[in-house]
């Protein structure tokens, strides 16, 4: 049946339906709260079918008025680019430009979120954390950079070419060609320019040197007996084998601290809520000399943990330049390979023809929290060495995609930002309610990217020494190796010259023995070079034993991988490359080594249910090799039991605190279990052992079934690898991978190895490595998280090291051709 | 004046204009310029409304689809699931449905409206399919 219209009546509804048609089009060209506009989104002319991409990469020719000559750029099979310059200037102008090829839109959220400007793209649910960014001094400390290296005339045209470069790639693209991302989140890119260098820089900051544990030893001490505060939190983690070889003197005077006023008690922090941040950061590196080689030369390994994202962290990346100027080549030019971090020019972790170095976290105090005292409530002045000194507001203005513009005014002392307002919390996880920070990344006059431009060219030891002078405001332990045949490592960074336990508490914001004036002279620094014992390395572990005469800090990673590295390194010989492949996927872990035995001894079985199933479970837990192997049956059943012990073993004595108070280490734990030191628990440690494993054992029965023949590591464990702006579907959510945070294989939850590098030094350089996902950080391309599976079951790559432009031509899958306009 | 203005009375012309000129103007134009496109083939047809709707829905529908399939099949086909997660569509060939009835949907309701705007003697004189009321 239908209703036939006629004259007025058939127009009026016409009317109606072309309005609701003009609704829907619009409806379906606009974003609806956090949903991306689905009209241009899906058009197969605009949307996310312009981003599918068949495997391989194109052969390209462009052309740009800003290049000198033309660069020839050699992709290899696994999509990494070589670029082949005959300046300086062209060379980063050209890794600008295949960066921004592949990793423009990672490159420029990452800004966005670095300067706390996502509240722009997503709008008010990103307020607070835009605040917390601006109130850590992002943009502030961007700033401060951006000025450092455009100060130095060679990072400064470094960082300038690399951005003409980044934006000739952007300037030649149509809306269709931009990243599937930018079109999910209704953006556009923005230009680079080199304050985006600084965010980056800020951003590898935050996440490896924002850390502080100040307020919450500060509640520790305040709140606990002395005897019990000692033993919960030693000055020194038990079993750790520091990175510098205990036996090595220090022969030089040491700047003395000064000495702070005796009445200063920090008042207890209870505004922060009780959580602890999500472990997990941390790094390998190792090196051994020629003699614990088959060959006879030195080999390098390297894996920095992050959190794992997709896109990568990391970009490979060759850069070769002679630097051919009027007079023939210089001495800067270069050829390096390594990984980059999108954003910033220049191989971070790699090699050279002649040396390698890779890095590990310091874990040394990087950021100082302050208590101030404000004259009144108009906070304009606050008391330092007796005056009152004015407060410097900053204003922060967070534009706000469908809302107002939020004002937020940030203080600033001289020791650094306010970071958290005064009547309310905006970040959780940062520091107390109107407290200062001093932090290393806020420091002028450091020039990372100086560093990173020297080392990447640096011929000899010595050459490196000096690029390493420069290494100063986001410290990390570079290890070293060179084709000469010496290995070193050295705690790099320019630390305050401290008293002992400046930093590790809140410090006086009065006092000017708290502020950092003096810092530790290059040349004092922890170093080790050609070791007797044959090799380096280092776990984010303590730098050095309590004879070292500076105090850098206290809380630095714990035994396990440590230990075990050296452990592994000390006992082999005839070391090759495919050896360290093996070492560095060990999932071997001296924590469960050090802990199950005692856990087992006091178990009781008597009047346990289903005593079949649990003694075949104790049976497995006996037997076991400590590897958090994929298969593993009851690797996840002792990191479960582990964890309710912990919890079960602190509860009561923590649960009497209403204050943030972050629980003892694990490893200390262990040393307290062991040692007979049960008295600091308040529970009855054999109940606590037999309730968690009831627990642990009710837990994943119910999760995966109780026959433990058929728990299955991989399978039940969480290993997630999410995207950048956690678009779902465009991540992995259940990843099949070995390790655990305590293994030299530190895959935890989110957070694992993110390039694995190996890399021996001889005649020629041999080098393998792998990171999981890959060169693209297009979703739609196949080889977007091709490199997972290798990366998880531990297959290698052979690095590509080419000599010069001709080098293994056959290695050639696609070029690039950057040429210069002919005038 | 009306009466210049050509009109398409067959549906396979206006099945064939329809689906070359949103194809044409799509690579210059926004998405919604499939949606003109169907106003305009509703106001030049002197079919039933419903037949422009049809028609007008199959050959947007069938354009999106071939088009998003022609890009699958010479790219490659894995965003389809990725996507499919983001849109929370429990397949990944759903996305392809949703494409063609975004552009599709749209394009044809302006195409029925138009039709209804329009009252040309001559429509009266098409074969009717209607019921006796």
């Amino acid at each position: 049946m239908t209703i036939r219209l006629t004259g007025n009546k058939k127009r009026y509804s016409a009317v109606i339906l072309l309005a609701v048609t003009v609704a829907l089009t619009w409806a379906l060209s606009t974003p609806v709260a956090t949903l991306p506009p689905i009209g241009p989104l899906v058009s197969p002319w605009q949307g996310f079918w312009q981003n599918m991409e068949r495997d391989g990469i194109r052969n390209l020719t462009l052309n740009s008025d800003k290049l000198r000559s033309t660069v020839i750029v050699r992709y290899d099979e696994r999509g990494v680019p070589h670029i082949f310059a005959d300046n300086n200037h062209d060379l980063y102008f050209a890794q600008g430009l295949v960066t921004a090829r592949d990793r423009l839109w990672q490159i420029d959220f990452q800004n966005r979120a670095a300067a706390g400007r996502l509240s722009e793209i997503v709008g008010p649910a990103a307020i607070d954390y835009d605040r917390a960014q601006r109130r850590l001094g992002m943009m502030y400390g961007a700033e401060i950079n951006a000025t450092s290296f455009m100060s130095d005339p060679r990072t400064a045209k470094m960082v300038q070419a690399y951005a003409d470069g980044y934006n000739a790639w952007v300037e030649q693209l149509r809306p269709r060609d931009y990243p599937v991302e930018f079109k999910i989140l209704n953006t556009e890119p923005e230009p680079f320019t080199p304050l985006n260098a600084g965010l980056l820089l800020m951003n590898m900051s935050q996440t490896l040197t924002s850390d502080t544990r100040a307020h919450t030893q500060t509640n520790a001490r305040a709140l606990l007996p002395e005897e019990i505060y000692q033993l919960l939190y030693p000055d020194e983690l038990p079993w750790v084998d520091p990175i510098i070889p205990p036996e090595q003197t220090w022969d030089f005077e040491p700047i003395r601290p000064p000495t702070p006023k005796p009445d200063f008690i920090p008042q207890i922090v209870r505004d922060l809520p009780l959580q602890d941040l999500d472990p997990g950061i941390g790094s390998n590196s190792w090196a051994v000399d020629g003699s614990k080689t088959a060959g006879g030369y030195p080999i390098l390994s390297n894996d920095p943990h992050l959190s794992v994202t997709l896109p990568s962290i990391w970009y490979e990346i060759q850069l070769h330049s002679n630097s051919v100027n009027g007079n023939g080549v210089t001495s800067d030019g270069i050829n390096a390979y390594g990984v980059s971090l999108p954003g910033a020019p220049g191989v971070i972790i790699g090699f050279n023809e002649n040396l390698a170095w890779g890095v590990t976290n310091t874990g040394s105090n990087t950021l100082d929290v302050f208590e101030i005292e404000f004259r009144d409530n108009s906070r304009t002045e606050y008391l330092h060495d007796g005056q009152w000194k004015p407060v410097r507001p900053r204003i922060e203005e967070i534009r706000v995609r469908g809302g107002d513009t939020v004002i937020d005014t940030v203080l600033y002392t001289h020791h650094g930002p306010v970071t958290q307002p005064f009547d309310e919390i905006t970040a959780p996880d940062r520091f107390p309610k109107g407290h200062a920070i001093q932090w290393i990344a806020h420091l002028p006059e450091s020039n990372v990217l100086l560093a990173v431009y020297k080392y990447n060219r640096a011929r000899n030891q010595d050459e490196f020494e000096t690029a390493l002078q420069h290494f100063t405001n986001l410290p990390q332990n570079v290890t070293y190796a060179d084709r000469d045949g010496n290995i070193s490592i050295g705690h790099m960074g320019r630390f305050p010259v401290r008293f002992y336990g400046q930093g590790s508490f809140i410090s006086d914001g009065r006092d000017p023995a708290y502020d950092w004036n003096k810092f530790v002279p290059f040349e004092h620094l922890p170093r080790s070079f050609n070791p007797e014992r044959g090799f380096v390395s280092s776990a984010n572990q303590a730098p050095a034993t309590r004879d070292y005469p500076y105090y850098l800090g206290r809380h630095y990673a714990g035994f396990s991988r440590g230990a075990r590295i050296n452990e592994i390194l000390s006992v082999s010989n005839n070391i090759t490359v495919e050896f360290f492949e093996e070492m560095l996927m060990d999932n071997f872990s001296l924590y469960a080594e050090k802990i199950l035995p005692f856990k087992l001894a006091h178990l009781n079985t008597d009047n346990v249910n289903y005593k079949h199933f649990v003694n075949s479970l104790i049976n497995m837990l006996v037997d076991w090799d400590y590897s958090f192997d994929i298969d593993s049956p009851v690797a996840l059943f002792f990191d479960t039991w582990k964890n309710e012990l912990h919890d079960m073993l602190w509860e009561s004595l923590f649960n009497e605190f209403n204050v943030y108070l972050r629980r003892p280490s694990y490893s200390t734990t262990f040393r307290l279990l062991l040692d007979g030191d049960h008295h600091v628990f308040a529970t009855d440690v054999n109940e606590a052992v037999n309730r968690s494993f009831r627990k642990a054992v009710d837990d994943l029965t119910n999760r995966f079934g109780d026959d433990p023949g058929k728990w299955h590591y991989g399978n039940d464990r969480t290993m997630r690898i999410r995207h950048l702006a956690m678009l779902p579907g465009f991540g992995h959510d259940q990843v099949q991978a070995s390790g655990t945070p305590e293994a030299i294989n530190a895959t935890g939850t989110s957070h694992a190895p993110s390039w694995r590098m190996i890399v021996e030094l001889g005649p020629e350089i041999r080098a393998r490595g792998h990171f999981p996902g890959g060169q693209t950080g297009n979703p739609g391309h196949p080889a977007y998280d091709r490199t997972l599976q290798d990366w998880a079951g531990g297959t290698f790559h052979d690095l590509h090291f080419w000599m010069n432009q001709t080098d293994d031509t056959a290695g050639t899958a696609s070029t690039l051709t950057l040429k210069p306009f002919m005038n | 004046m009306m009466s210049r203005i050509p009109t398409i009375s067959s549906l396979f012309v206006l099945f064939v204009l329809v689906f070359l000129s949103a194809l044409l103007l799509q690579f210059y134009l926004p998405w919604w310029i499939v949606v003109v496109t169907g106003f305009m083939a509703g106001l030049l047809s002197t079919r039933a409304p419903w037949q422009n709707f049809l028609i007008v829905f199959s050959a947007i529908a069938l354009l999106w689809l071939s088009a998003s399939a022609v890009i699958t099949l010479k790219e490659s086909s894995v965003l389809l699931p990725r996507m499919a997660g983001l849109f929370q569509l429990p397949k990944p060939w759903m996305v392809f449905v949703l494409t063609a009835l975004v552009g599709a949907l749209p394009a044809s309701l302006a195409a029925l409206g138009s039709s209804w705007l329009t009252d040309r003697p001559e429509r009266t004189e098409e074969p009717t399919t209607e019921e006796p009321t």
